[in-house]
């Protein structure tokens, strides 16, 4: 253990306390390609972050990110449920008036509104094509020391960052440590060649790998 | 800019609903996951979430510094687990079986972003936290605050707090070895 192994130590407590240095940061990435001791203290500690952020994410999701309702439903005096109960039969009729009028005439916009222009969902390539372009950006602001090693692994550092960037639906299913796209294949990786970044891609609806020719789905810019 | 919580309080305490409705939105999430840390996979988080908010709006008058509305919400969360707990021990069968199967078969069945195994080991390893080094791993992690906002948020010493996330990783990194 030398000032240098120190200061990495130092810089991982940091990191983990959401602190981390730059400076500290990139001397300890160096510092790391001849410690291997310091490179496992460092790639430990990333582990750990997204396994953090990961399961923080699952559980939110497991218990709902918000309310049903409003909360003013149920914060009145008294046993919540209860007091909710009895001060809806409180209301008088004017209430219930205005709640009609407001029923028809949100119905009456819906239809017109439904009339105008086609509601329909994004289209399975439409879905491809945001996925493939929030992965490609997301996976460089990846910082990770060393290498990547498995499809696992990189689902565990991107997915924090999609969640960020996509809604529930939009997210891409993962299954055995891949992600999937909407036809149920797993994304693809390549290194694009002119700018040297890292993008995903679809092979689309035929599930043939096309490299990014074809009916694949590639990141647009 | 949205409104700081002593804001929100005091327009609140004026009877603003908007106001409540706001600062209770702003603390679903974290407050839910807090409890579920405690109390496990069950199937009524709304109707244990609605009690501790309702719980805390009857009491808001008490809150004596209206810029520590979330440290004080946390405490009455935590309570509220503490009462939960000890009513499922009285209970003569013991457990919640009922809770647990329900909300077992709710579940999606492609809940596989992060397996049930590891979130459960997760779970337990935080949930076993002391309530105050739980806070600060959930104001880290969940809301990704550094150690400086977590002091500012809590009003204490950023020192201490910083020695408090240090001490909680490294305990659960002990705990999840096998897991990253
Ligand atoms: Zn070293």
């Amino acid at each position: 253990m030398d000032w240098q192994c120190d200061r990495t130590e130092d810089l991982v407590d940091n990191y983990l306390a959401g602190e981390a240095d730059d400076a500290d940061w990139d001397f300890a990435v160096k510092h790391a390609e001849e410690c291997p001791e310091c490179r496992q203290k460092l790639d430990d500690a990333t582990s750990y972050e997204s396994l953090m952020k990961s399961a923080m994410l699952a559980m939110a999701r497991e218990v709902g990110t918000r309310p049903s309702k409003s909360p003013e439903t149920f914060l009145s005096s008294g046993s919540s449920r209860r007091s909710a109960r009895i001060s809806m039969r409180r209301r008088n009729y004017t209430y219930i008036a205005i709640a009609a009028a407001s029923v028809i005439i949100i119905l009456v916009l819906f239809i017109a509104y439904g009339s105008l222009v086609k509601i329909k969902k994004s289209t399975p390539e439409e879905l491809a094509r945001l996925q493939v372009n929030t992965m490609s950006k997301a996976v460089a602001l990846i910082r990770h020391p060393g290498k990547i090693t498995n499809d696992r692994q990189l689902v565990a550092l991107l997915e924090p960052k999609l969640a960020e960037k996509l809604k529930q639906d939009e997210l891409p299913q993962v299954k055995e440590g891949k992600f999937l796209d909407p036809w149920e294949k797993p994304f693809r990786v390549m290194t694009d060649e002119t700018s040297g970044r890292v993008i995903f891609y679809s092979v689309g609806p035929n599930g043939i790998d096309e490299g990014c020719k074809g009916d694949d789905v590639f990141p647009s810019n | 800019m949205s409104e700081s919580d002593a804001e929100l309080v005091k327009q609140a305490r004026k009877g603003d609903r908007t106001a409540s409705d706001r600062l209770f939105r702003r603390y679903w999430k974290q407050i839910g996951v807090f409890i579920y840390q405690k109390l496990g996979p069950r199937g009524d988080w709304e109707d244990l979430l609605q009690d501790i908010f309702a719980k805390a709006y009857r009491s808001l008058k008490q809150l004596r510094h209206p810029e520590r509305f979330g440290p004080w919400l946390y405490t009455i969360a935590g309570s509220a687990c503490m009462d939960v707990l000890r009513a499922q021990m009285r209970r003569p069968d013991g457990g919640s079986i009922d809770d647990v199967s329900e909300s077992l078969l709710s579940a999606p069945a492609d809940e596989s972003k992060l397996n049930g195994e590891t979130l459960e080991a997760v779970r337990t390893a935080i949930g076993d936290l002391p309530d105050n080094y739980r806070v600060v791993i959930n104001l880290r992690f969940l809301e990704g605050m550094s150690a400086k906002d977590i002091a500012d948020f809590l009003g204490e010493p950023a020192g201490t707090i910083r020695n408090r996330i240090f001490r909680a990783n490294r305990m659960l990194e002990e705990k999840l070895k096998e897991y990253f």
